[in-house]
């Protein structure tokens, strides 16, 4: 009995993957000698092991499809273990690419109020799953260390574990922010875009203040260690063009790697970097040439891009990603929610930036009304790559998300063809690369591909978990 | 090794008897006080000098062993008794029979055409006189041959006896007419753990070493089966050069199709039977050649399968693969070599099977030395 499958030409062999991701390459006329019942012997018993061919209903293979398709689709409540919340949209940086609509530092009725943490509590009651994490999103956070406070103590009222999480420039250290540094459940998440002249650039507009914000960066680095804080780039146009210098910049600073993430095509970011438009083939190039990088440093030390990392401990490590990404379906509201400085409610950070510039109203609800049931099921409709006419014939669908926002604020609506959207060339892209490390047996890549699969930097030597 | 069948010395009695080397107390229901002992006393040789109704025996205690507690069939046609269940021991075994419907080519008990069905009373009597807590393992030959019995068993013990666990050794090849509602009921009650052996992710390699066709198929139905009676499950894989090799894909394979194990047993061969026999197209050195182990076990606890090394002596494992490493060897047929006396590791290693011997020699071991 044939059970359902994809495939995806290569330039000389085809690749096939089962319902649940299991692979194989084969010559280019493996699907005509399927679909003719023209398989050698040797070829059926490979396809069976792959699940593609099943001995009839009553075969584990189908069965074992039945038990994953159960855990996609089964009802779970909703559990909110990671919360982004914006207490304060103040900030004292202006940013170039800026995504949240920031308003000044001495701007007045941009915090919250103890009504607001009021509000939170019952939220928490409600939502919050047992083990929390809680990102402190802006705005700037370090201008509001007493909300940390505020909602770690709601927090531990309904959770037992919580991982604060905040998300700060480190343009400026107070004394009581630092104070929660030496808690250990609490770290930091902080900008950073390469070489003080770079950050200028980007962030502070004068290098005195791109020195000191650095001088802070390595301050925290070396009082409180790597573990401690982490970072993220924002990559513009002009950095895509020699992307070694930042990537350099990271690997010297100790991290176990980079999120190479591209403007998003949102915010300020759309005023003032119309570029990130210009479409996906250049941005192509500069991964390629990332990579090829993040390759010569692994000869030596530790490295990772953490998308395709990701991506990859996804495939050949089955771990479930936390990224939409590669989630499908990806429920809105289920473990991920938002909640700005107003109270209003979100499915995710770009949700609310969408909202804020006013290209779609994302709010599902607020800390005053509840949640908008009607809404959250109407956009979780959109969220199930499975039932996609698009996805449904892809070979890597088994490994991928899907991911509406991102193309509602490319192009203003959910229904283009997939193949059409950024996202689905990015993942296309990736996936692709990915596999044609597996079908060359690129042992030198996949030996990479190891060292992320298990984020060590001694793997095991045998890479038969990456072949087919 | 220990004694298990150690000698008696008895006059007159009507048949064969079970017994419990204990002294009968008050405290034992009336159906069971005619398995326990009247009095005994342990003689200046340390035998038991034991009464028992009309029946008087001696059992000769081995030497630097115990025999309290021991729960024995005693058949005074015949010169020794038969330990049943040993009370110092977590190692007691009832074997169902020893026919078996595939021929693994590293057997290490080979299948015989005979059956214990006359015993199957005793065990199940056996099991209910044992002390609390006891684990009884179940194995063969194949026990699911004896489906009805083992079933009954189970059922009575759920009942009667809920402290028990058992350890089930089955190739899973009889499930498949099989109603899973006794089984669903008695993993309910009692802890009952089915070690189950899957040899390669490759069926042809799988059904090539158990020698029988289709086996692999069959196995994985069986699991899917026990699986959906809430059995705990134990993957066990037998190394041998011809599925060395094919150890990492199985790791990924498991996680795919049978993410539903508790823990999955990498063994190493026994080298006794088969396995000596066919020594010269299935031993292999992991001593020398460790990367298909390594990446196994390494992938394994990747995916969330519990992986251990069973009778691997941790010298002849990497470091960083030690941890793997179990106990696994059982007394009854576990030794140690004399460079084992200088091992820092010795107390944490499962050491060798009795039968290890220079036919079947690992090239690299060595006493390891406190780091």
């Amino acid at each position: 009995m044939l059970l359902p499958f994809k495939f995806r030409h290569f330039e000389d062999r085809t690749l096939l993957t089962s319902e649940a991701g299991d692979f194989l390459f084969s010559d280019r006329a493996i699907v005509e000698r399927i679909l003719n019942g023209a398989l050698t012997t040797e070829e059926r018993s490979r396809l069976k092991q792959k699940r593609i061919i099943s001995e009839g209903d009553g075969d584990w293979r189908v069965k074992s499809l039945a038990v994953r398709a159960r855990q996609i689709t089964r009802f779970a409540p909703r559990k909110i273990n990671y919360l982004i919340l914006v207490p304060t949209l103040r900030c004292n940086l202006n940013c170039s690419y800026c995504q949240v609509s920031r308003v000044d530092e001495d701007a007045i009725g941009f915090d919250w109020t103890p009504d607001t943490l009021e509000k939170l509590d019952r939220f928490f009651a409600e939502h919050a799953a047992k083990k929390i994490k809680i990102e402190f999103q802006g705005g700037e956070i370090s201008l509001r260390p007493d909300l940390i406070r505020s909602v770690e103590k709601i927090a531990e009222r309904y959770s037992n574990s919580i991982e604060i999480v905040a998300c700060s420039n480190l343009f400026h250290i107070s004394k009581d922010f630092e104070d929660l540094f030496k808690k250990e459940n609490f770290f930091i998440s902080t900008s950073l875009d390469g070489n003080d002249a770079e950050m200028m650039r980007n962030r502070t507009h004068n290098l005195a203040a791109a020195k000191r914000n650095i001088k802070n960066i390595r301050h925290v680095l070396d009082t409180y260690g790597a573990e401690k804080i982490a970072f993220l780039p924002t990559i513009t146009e002009d950095q895509k063009k020699r992307p070694e210098e930042l990537i350099k910049t990271y690997f010297d600073i100790g991290t176990s790697g980079i999120f190479l993430r591209p403007v998003n095509f949102m915010g300020f970011a759309r005023k003032k970097h119309g570029e990130a438009k210009a479409g996906f083939h250049e941005w192509e190039q500069f991964y390629r040439r990332s990579l090829d990088y993040i390759y010569e440093l692994n000869q030596t030390g530790y490295f990772e891009e953490f998308y395709v990392a990701d991506l990859i401990r996804q495939v050949f490590g089955d771990e479930s990603s936390a990224l939409v990404d590669f989630r499908s379906p990806a429920w809105f509201l289920q473990n991920y929610a938002v909640i700005d400085f107003d109270g209003t409610i979100y499915p995710s950070d770009e949700a609310r930036m969408l909202t804020r510039t006013r290209t779609v109203d994302l709010s599902v609800g607020s800390l005053g009304s509840g949640l908008d049931e009607d809404k959250i099921a109407a956009l979780n409709s959109t969220a199930i790559h499975q039932i996609n006419s698009d996805c449904m014939h892809c070979a890597y669908q088994p490994y991928c998300g899907i991911d509406i926002i991102d193309d509602l604020s490319r192009y203003g609506r959910v229904d283009l063809r997939k193949s059409d959207t950024w996202f689905c060339n990015k993942q296309q892209f990736l996936f692709d690369w990915v596999f044609e490390k597996v079908k060359e047996k690129n042992t030198k890549w996949l030996y990479i591909f190891s060292k992320w699969l298990f984020r060590s930097n001694n793997p095991p030597d045998n890479l038969e978990v990456f072949l087919d | 090794m220990i004694e298990l069948r150690p000698k008696i010395h008895i006059g007159h009695a009507n048949g064969p008897f079970l017994v419990k080397l204990e002294a009968a107390t008050p405290e034992i229901h009336k159906d069971q006080k005619q398995y326990f002992l009247d009095n005994y006393v342990v003689n200046s040789k340390g035998d038991l000098e034991c009464r028992i109704g009309e029946i008087s025996f001696t059992v000769e205690c081995p030497p630097g062993d115990q025999l309290d507690g021991d729960i024995l069939l005693v058949d005074p046609a015949k010169p020794r008794a038969q330990r049943l269940i040993r009370r110092n021991s977590r190692h007691n075994t009832f074997l169902i029979t020893e026919r078996c419907d595939q021929l693994c080519v590293m057997c290490s008990q080979p299948p015989k055409d005979k059956g214990y069905s006359n015993l199957f009373s005793v065990y199940e009597q056996a099991v209910l006189l044992s002390d609390h807590g006891t684990r009884i393992g179940i194995s063969g030959g194949e026990p699911t041959l004896h489906l009805d019995f083992l079933e009954s068993l189970l059922h009575r013990v759920s009942n009667d006896r809920p402290d028990v666990s058992f350890h089930i050794l089955s190739n899973a090849q009889h499930f498949s007419c099989c109603n899973p509602t006794t089984l669903q009921d008695v993993h309910q009650r009692i802890q009952v753990l089915w070690g189950v052996p899957i040899y390669s992710h490759n069926p042809d390699t799988h059904d090539l070493i158990v020698g029988k066709p289709n086996a692999f198929d069959e196995a994985m139905n069986g699991l899917y089966f026990l699986a959906n009676t809430g059995a705990s499950i134990e993957l066990r894989t037998v190394v041998t050069a011809r599925n060395a090799l094919d150890l990492p894909q199985l790791s990924k394979f498991l996680s795919k199709n049978a993410p539903f194990i508790q823990k999955w047993a990498i063994m190493a061969m026994e080298p006794i039977g088969y396995a000596k026999v066919n020594r010269a197209e299935l031993f292999f050195d992991h001593s020398i050649f460790p990367e298909p182990i390594s990446a196994a076990v390494r992938l394994g606890e990747l995916y969330g399968l519990n992986p251990e090394l069973y009778n691997f002596p941790r010298c002849t494992v990497p470091i960083s693969e030690r941890r793997f490493c179990v106990d696994s060897i059982s007394d009854w047929k576990q030794k140690y070599l004399s460079d084992c006396d200088f091992c820092s590791e010795k107390t944490l290693c499962c050491g060798f099977f009795e039968w290890y011997d220079p036919s079947w020699e690992w090239k690299n071991i060595s006493a390891i030395q406190l780091e």
